[in-house]
């Protein structure tokens, strides 16, 4: 009852601030720009914020960057669908059912699928955030580096869905992905590795620069190569929205991927990608049309969305429980707060529980600001599609170069990608996938570093990943996600071969 | 009429002498005449970072007007490198730590000591033993004595590897004339969590990464790798006090200076260090400093360079003792 009065409470006191309102509506609008702009993330956006947010008193000033954190996630999709571009790290996975229903003409439902799950992901994990918040928070802390790297080992088993009979071609792709992720200095030892003591590789391969080099330019390159015979199909924004029957239908999968996403935000050290490529896994595996995921369901979009939301609200979990950051942009929201005086830690709920307060009924707001943000937005991003591809695409070679400059002020960053541009174009012309080298690249450094402090801290015994009851269980359902599809299908083939007149043949390796 | 012709000509030319000769100086004294990039070779949201956005609005009060810019990569060495190759006019400066400065020191990046002109001291971070709540040790001892008791199977975080946090642990296990595990983790809030977890023994941390979990009571600070104890942790006893040295190959101490690409001119140095000294003795910043538990020692000139030189020769030193052994 106290938590609805405090709720209540600040959600009146936000309410009646038209001024907050505002500014809410505003972080969100930014938020989205950034989510949506590959190369501009909310890291940046937060931090090139605060000095707007100075004069505004702590309360509205705390609120604009949260609405802005979440708004950042929501837009990620915009691009994704319409353009097969990420627009955010987590938005990969939106683009693998995205931009094949955009293909189809179904531009307008897949991003009313993409919002509302955005909008279910927030929520879910703002619940959370409500109601169990410090005791989720303090369980999290459980986790150590063996099960962070036996989650990252988790993530990566979905490249054996992604790219379904291309075993070999997949691994061989992570294991290139890794590679990239090796350079740099050594995380552990503090040593370089393939760095030539120069100061550019001494940086290492970030993510950003490798996404959008291996993801983007080669989409651009492909669509100027691509014949525009007689226009895409019209979109139509009257069916945007999916019937309340229709999304029943992908409920259980909203949630569930909320929920994963909810989990791996409160994991400090996880961040929102492998929230997503877990959730996008797990749906496939348990939706009966699994077989089509990859080739413009809405369930791919669904499981995507409402992950990487589900993930902000995580995150913001051991923030202002612990005072713990999980990733940089909470970092950034960490140094947001302790700049307006406030004391990020266990006490910040006793110490400032009003400021807290309103940040979670800033929050919810948020979402509802993403809905109107993402349905009155959305008429005029499709406009993108209009423009003539001859002109679009350089436009956007333009932002990414400009986007992966400004990641880090460093010319050798877009060097990086355009040299993986360049090597993921001739990829995909040989028709090899790009997605297990993006996979490898992100939860590479997070497999091998957690890996190696793992087994320091067990001084070198490798039982401690079957040991830890967390590693075990986490390894258990990885073994059980590469092995078990393989197993039902030549189950099922075989009872197929003995029932000859099976109706159901699903042309499940056909891609 | 023609006397006040001459001499309204003269005085023209005079005038004109004088501006031409002014100019330069105008320009000189005009410095800064737009925004310094200040360059810093961390992480948004990092504590370099979250410093330098709370001093930008000070340093504007003070007519300096800052970019501030992350530029992170190879222990801050990416950034700085930036920083030494950038012209040598006062528009770019950049945040200099004992991190870099150890990685500097072990030869691991080409970059050196030289090609910088150290402007100001900005903060002084101690460095403490802190232990997860739940741990059995509530003292120092005790814990040196566990230490003991299990060479080379204790566990103590740190963020990072090859700094002074990482000295810092190697100098606890010193302590107590055992081995110890070093576990290196990518930032100081994954170690609180990791120490809240009870996934590690013990870690090295500032007083700024942990002061709300102390206060919290979900960690115990054991010992102050200073000579004196801090005033933020009035309780807590520093290694000396136990006669252990944690300093034993010269003076390391974890710091943030600013530096900008060496030879400077002496009047835009002067204009720099007034500023920043302006602004890291307001009162607002000294509040920030206090509740973030970070000393402010606004060292500059020769005294830094000397200092800078100190901790630099320290740490070579200390790297052949501590770091070799990866």
């Amino acid at each position: 009852m106290e938590i609805l009065s405090s709720l209540s409470g600040a959600l009146l006191y936000e309410l009646s601030n038209p001024f907050g309102l505002v500014l809410i509506l505003f972080g969100v609008v930014v938020g989205f720009t950034f989510g949506a702009t590959p190369g501009l993330t909310a890291t940046m956006g937060v931090a090139l914020f605060i000095p707007l947010t100075f004069p505004l008193p702590t309360d509205l000033a705390v609120g604009m960057m949260i609405a802005l954190y979440c708004g950042s996630m929501a837009g990620g999709a915009i691009p994704a669908i319409l353009l097969n571009i990420p627009g955010t790290p987590s938005a990969v996975v939106t683009t693998l059912d995205g931009h094949p229903m955009a293909r189809k003409g179904q531009a307008a439902r897949a991003y009313g699928w993409a919002l509302l799950s955005s909008i279910a992901g927030g929520l879910v994990s703002w619940l959370a955030l409500v109601t169990v918040a410090p005791a989720l928070a303090r369980a999290a802390l459980l986790l150590g580096p063996a099960e962070y790297a036996a989650t990252a080992l988790l993530g990566m088993t979905i490249i054996a869905s992604i790219v379904p009979g291309q075993v070999t071609k997949g691994l061989l792709g992570a294991i290139l992905g890794i590679g990239l992720s090796i350079v740099g200095l050594d995380q552990i030892t503090g040593e370089g590795r393939w760095t030539f003591n120069t100061l550019a590789l001494i940086r290492g391969i970030d993510i950003m620069p490798a996404l959008i080099g291996l993801l983007v330019i080669p989409e651009l390159m492909k669509s100027l190569f691509e014949r525009q015979a007689g226009g895409r199909p019209p979109i139509s924004l009257r069916h945007m929205f999916p019937g309340f029957r229709e999304w029943c239908g992908q409920a259980v999968n909203t949630v569930r991927s909320a929920v994963i996403g909810t989990v791996i935000g409160i994991v400090p050290a996880l961040g929102g990608s492998v929230g997503s490529l877990i959730a996008y896994d797990q749906a496939k595996r348990f939706d009966r049309t699994g077989a089509q995921y990859g080739k413009g369901v809405p369930g791919g979009v669904v499981a995507s969305e409402a992950a990487n939301n589900g993930v902000t609200g995580g995150a913001l979990i051991p923030l202002l429980t612990l005072g713990i950051p999980g990733d940089t942009v909470t970092a950034m929201l960490l140094g947001g707060l302790m700049i307006h005086g406030l004391q990020p830690g266990p006490r910040l709920f006793e110490a400032s529980g009003d400021i807290v307060w309103g940040i979670i009924a800033t929050m919810l707001l948020a979402n509802a600001a993403i809905a109107l943000v993402g349905v009155v937005g959305f008429r005029f991003f499709v406009r993108v599609l209009d423009v003539p591809r001859h002109l679009l695409a350089p436009a956007l070679f333009v932002l990414a170069v400009v986007g992966t400059y400004s990641l880090a002020n460093q010319w050798f960053d877009v060097v990086v990608m355009l040299c993986l541009g360049v090597f993921g174009f001739l990829l995909t012309l040989a028709s090899i996938p790009v997605y297990p080298i993006v996979i490898g690249v992100i939860l590479g450094p997070l497999l091998e570093s957690e890996v190696r402090r793992a087994l320091v801290i067990s001084g070198g015994d490798w039982t401690t990943f079957l040991t830890r009851p967390g590693s075990a269980v986490i390894l258990t359902v990885a073994l059980a996600a590469l092995i078990l599809p393989s197993l039902f299908a030549r189950l099922k083939a075989a009872s197929g071969r003995r029932r000859s007149d099976s109706p159901h043949a699903t042309p499940e390796h056909t891609k | 009429m023609t006397i006040q012709r001459r001499t309204i000509f003269a005085a023209a030319l005079a005038s004109a002498a004088l501006v031409a000769t002014a100019a330069p100086v105008i320009a000189q004294s005009n410095y800064p005449a737009r925004e310094v990039r200040w360059v810093i070779p961390w992480n948004a949201g990092g504590s370099n970072d979250i410093m330098a956005r709370f001093l930008q609005p000070i340093l504007e009060k003070e007519g300096l007007r800052v970019v501030i810019e992350n530029v992170p990569g190879g222990t801050g060495a990416v950034g700085m490198g930036q920083v030494a190759t950038a012209r040598t006019d006062g528009y770019t400066i950049g945040n200099g730590t004992s991190s870099t400065l150890a990685i500097i020191a072990q030869g691991n990046v080409p970059l050196k000591n030289e090609q910088f002109d150290h402007i100001i001291r900005v903060s002084i971070d101690p460095l403490i033993l802190v232990v997860p709540a739940s741990s059995p040790f509530t003292t120092l001892e005790q814990f040196l004595d566990h230490m003991k008791a299990n060479p080379g199977a204790v566990t103590i975080a740190t963020p990072g590897a090859n700094n002074i946090n990482h000295i810092f642990a190697a100098m606890t296990a010193r302590g107590a004339g055992v081995d110890y595990r070093h576990v290196p983790y990518p930032g100081g809030s994954r170690v609180v969590a990791e120490l809240m977890g009870n996934q590690v023994q013990a870690g090295v941390l500032k007083p700024s990464e942990t002061m709300e979990q102390i206060k919290a009571g979900d960690l115990r600070p054991l010992g102050v790798f200073e000579n004196k104890r801090l005033d933020a942790l009035p309780d807590v006893p520093t290694f000396a006090e136990k006669g252990i040295d944690v300093f034993p190959y010269g003076p390391v101490v974890q710091m943030a200076y600013i530096a900008a690409p060496a030879g400077l001119r002496p009047e835009v140095r002067e204009t720099l260090t007034a500023s920043f000294r302006a602004a890291l003795t307001s009162q607002e910043f000294r509040d920030f400093a206090q509740t973030n538990g970070f000393i402010i020692d606004p060292l500059s000139g020769a005294e830094l360079d000397a200092e800078v030189t100190n901790v630099a020769a320290a740490l070579a030193e200390v790297a052949q003792h501590v770091f070799a052994r990866n």
